[in-house]
């Protein structure tokens, strides 16, 4: 009946150890029993070697001195947009401070969106150095989750728009590590092909119009931009708005946006795709503004707005005469421009405070600010710079940026950010761009949403 | 029995009245052996209940929740943030383009995979091969399954719109993801280059369970090529396809990889389904609460359509009792 008795000729046949007498069976009581001894044993061991440690140690003040000359350390996490940190950034940081930085980590935009709000939220302390920009900085700074610092933390010749990714309801959260300002750049040769002065871009929406028109050339486009996600289409409104001379909500948190300045904005950045059609059907799907920089490198675009490594990304196939940049053009005044600066805050849990904050100081100091224009076309946070001829010869957008500075630059930062301005308002000016809805239907149904959504916030925060 | 009888064989196990311990009553060894057993269980369960439960626990108690300033929600509103979902229009939207992208999806995606199959089933040169690679696509991390369309796609220099112009099928480049029925069609189509294979396979697999003498019998009988499907092939596979349909709605269900990839969500949230619109909430406006709602009423769906497709694989079985 029962085969055990044949198990056990084979396994003594296999020459293996007895396991039906009752002394050799592994027995699952017996194997607790062994596992809780052992388990006991290693305790016990390591509870011993614990105490034994002092014994090994010269003492007290040994363990002391130990501590107190610890070298700091600390972990940041990063954007992928800067190389110059893993090129020699940190290790002249180490040098320079003796900190070690014992993680500097990459990720895409994108993949910071997920990754932070679950960071803070968890209060975790694994980052001491975080990315941030402006809408990060208002809403991870309002919610507490970044370190706040003191105005002397920052350097004084800080220019605006850096300033301003960093700042959030008179608080500073960080410090730039580089400035970024969309200027107008345009194909000289295609300029010249229709006939046009290559020296004289637009300087109006209506010029803009009719030299984008006069170029335009199927599949050549007289004018492109990103606005294939909500994140785009925003900034190209808010380019539109600004030039408008119109605001984005008043200082008392009211929505300005679908203002006569708005839907005047609007309607000329819908005609650019719906009326004059001098805009590249291609712009409501591209997503980032790296991908307009290989059209407007290929020539198939004679006029994009970008942000300063435009210039950088079009010198990889055009030669730098061929390359025009100029400020924004205005619609009802001269012009003006957005703000994309990014720098590095605190993370408000993090141990590791005051060594991080030397991390921040190091990101804006000259050695870090040059490398980053030169090696990398951004521009520079503080205004001493600005002026240097070696940087200037290197990166000819920087003396466009002067010119900017000199009008409006914004970005509009707040913790509403994300579903306000990119949700809310994003969304319905591709609609009017598509043509689905007309601009002040457009805009007035984006603010029919987001002011609700603003005065939860205010509320909340007590910002009125 | 005959082991048994067998007088040289020591007894199998010793008795309790062999052991030295033998104050230790049966009942009371059983008993221990009882908790044994479910000692250890207890790391298994620990595992599940923390990577599955608590999430999901977790899940429901923030969508009873609104959030506070810093976005993490702490304030009981009940059902409130499953009210406000029926008023908010992206949501509805978003419902209707997740049946929408499920129905596009799930259907021709069926119907090509069982091609396929049956396509795959006849005897070739190359069939093994054909097996392997039809693989590739399904294995593709759905990331970079987004990424090849997302450049395939592209309006400047994608590969779509340089073939179709060089065989002079359209005289200028098409923005595939610019508008809103475009974009939300492309993006199912990649979606359905990443897993008809694998169903494919699945259905090949019980294509294969077809007893080829059924299918003579039937042939002899004078049953023609839709017959032979319709009463032989079908019947056969009808619980492989009901898993196929199963998992390919789960999947279509809670699409989000593509999505987020190819067009983000837009333009104009045409391409926001439900799951990426709890995305939306959740991590770019850190509403959880609102996030978390959407992910329910989609484990909800989830639920309710595989309940659904169980009944119909069941059914049969219950009448023929």
């Amino acid at each position: 009946m029962e085969p055990q008795t044949h198990d056990h000729t084979s396994v003594e046949a296999a020459g293996q150890p007895e396991v039906t007498s009752p002394e050799g069976q592994l027995s699952r009581r017996r194997f607790l029993g062994l596992s809780v001894s052992a388990g006991a044993v290693a305790a016990v061991a390591a509870g011993a070697s614990h105490f034994k440690m002092p014994s090994h140690s010269t003492g007290t003040s040994t363990k002391r001195a130990s501590t107190s000359t610890k070298r700091a350390s600390i972990n940041i996490l990063d954007d992928n947009t800067n190389d110059v940190w893993l090129n020699g950034g940190i290790d002249q940081f180490e040098k320079q401070t003796g900190i070690k930085v014992a993680s500097y980590e990459q990720m895409s935009f994108e993949e910071l969106v997920i990754k932070l709000p679950i960071l803070f939220g968890s209060h975790s302390s694994s980052y001491d150095v975080v990315d941030t920009w402006a809408a990060w900085t208002a809403a991870y700074g309002s919610a507490g989750w970044l370190q706040q610092l003191s105005t002397s933390d920052i350097p004084a010749d800080l220019l605006p728009g850096p300033r301003d990714a960093v700042t959030w309801g008179g608080m500073v959260f960080g410090v730039p590590k580089y400035a970024s300002v969309e200027t107008m750049f345009y194909n000289k040769p295609l300029f010249e092909k229709a006939g046009l002065d290559p020296d004289k871009p637009p300087t109006n929406w209506v010029e803009l119009a009719t030299m984008a028109a006069a170029m335009k050339n199927p599949p050549i486009y007289g004018y492109v931009s990103d606005e294939g996600n909500t994140e785009g289409a925003y900034q190209a409104f808010l380019r539109a708005l600004l030039c408008c001379g119109g605001e984005m909500w008043d200082s008392n948190y009211n929505v300005r946006f679908n203002s006569p300045a708005g839907v005047n904005a609007l309607t000329h950045l819908a005609d650019l795709f719906l009326v004059q059609k001098v805009a590249d059907p291609a712009s409501l799907s591209i997503m980032n503004s790296i991908d307009l920089n290989p059209i407007f490198a290929d020539g198939t675009a004679a006029i994009m707005f970008d942000w300063p490594y435009g210039y950088a990304a079009a010198r990889a196939k055009m030669s730098a005469k061929d390359i025009g940049n100029a400020i924004i053009p205005g619609i009802t005044v001269r012009s003006a421009s957005i703000d994309g600066s990014a720098g590095f805050a605190i993370n408000a849990f993090s141990t590791e405070k005051s060594a991080a904050l030397e991390w921040l100081r190091f990101a804006a100091s000259p050695y870090a600010q040059r490398r980053i224009v030169l090696e990398e076309g951004w521009l520079p946070v503080t205004s001493s710079l600005l002026h240097e001829p070696d940087l200037v010869a290197a990166l000819p957008v920087i003396t466009t940026y002067g010119e900017q500075t000199k009008y409006v630059i914004k970005r509009y930062g707040a913790p509403w950010y994300d579903q306000v301005c990119e949700g809310y308002v994003g969304t319905n000016v591709v609609k009017a761009v598509l043509g689905q809805l007309s601009p002040k239907a457009a805009l007035d149904q984006a603010a029919s949403v987001s002011q609700p959504v603003i005065d939860t916030f205010v509320k909340s925060m007590k910002l009125k | 029995m005959s082991f048994q009888a067998e007088p040289e064989f020591p007894a199998a196990r010793p008795t309790d009245a062999d052991r030295p311990r033998a104050n230790v009553s049966a009942a009371r060894r059983r008993r221990l052996d009882q908790w044994f057993g479910a000692g250890l269980t207890v790391p298994a369960l620990l595992v599940i209940t923390s990577v599955f439960a608590f999430p999901v626990c977790y899940a429901v108690w923030l969508s009873l929740h609104s959030n506070s300033v810093e976005g993490l929600p702490t304030q009981f509103v009940g059902f409130g943030n499953y009210v406000a979902l029926f008023h908010d229009g992206v949501f509805i939207g978003s419902v209707g383009r997740t049946l929408y992208f499920t129905v596009v999806t799930v259907i021709p995606g069926i119907a090509l995979a069982l091609g396929l199959a049956m396509l795959l089933n006849r005897q070739f040169r190359g069939r093994a091969v054909a097996c392997v690679l039809m693989l590739v696509p399904w294995a593709t991390p759905e990331v970079s399954t987004g990424i090849t369309w997302h450049l395939i796609y592209n309006p400047a220099y994608g590969i779509l719109n340089v073939v179709l112009l060089k065989l002079g099928i359209v005289n200028h480049n098409i923005s595939w993801t610019g508008t809103q029925n475009l974009a939300l069609n492309c993006v199912a189509f990649a979606q359905l280059w990443a897993l008809i294979p694998f169903m494919a396979l699945v259905l090949l697999a019980a294509l294969q369970r077809v007893p080829l003498s059924l299918y003579r019998a039937a042939r002899v009988d004078g049953a023609g090529s839709l017959s032979r499907f319709r009463h032989v092939i079908l019947p056969t596979i009808r619980y492989p396809l009901v898993f196929a349909f199963l998992v390919q709605t789960m999947w279509s269900l809670r699409v989000f990889g593509v999505i987020y990839v190819i067009t983000s969500g837009g333009p104009a949230n045409g391409t926001t389904t439900l799951n990426y619109y709890a995305f939306e909430q959740s991590f770019e406006y850190l509403n959880f609460g609102t996030g978390s709602s959407i992910a329910i009423v989609v484990a909800v769906a989830t639920l309710f359509t595989t309940l659904g497709y169980l009944v119909l694989m069941i059914q049969p079985r219950s009448k023929a009792k």
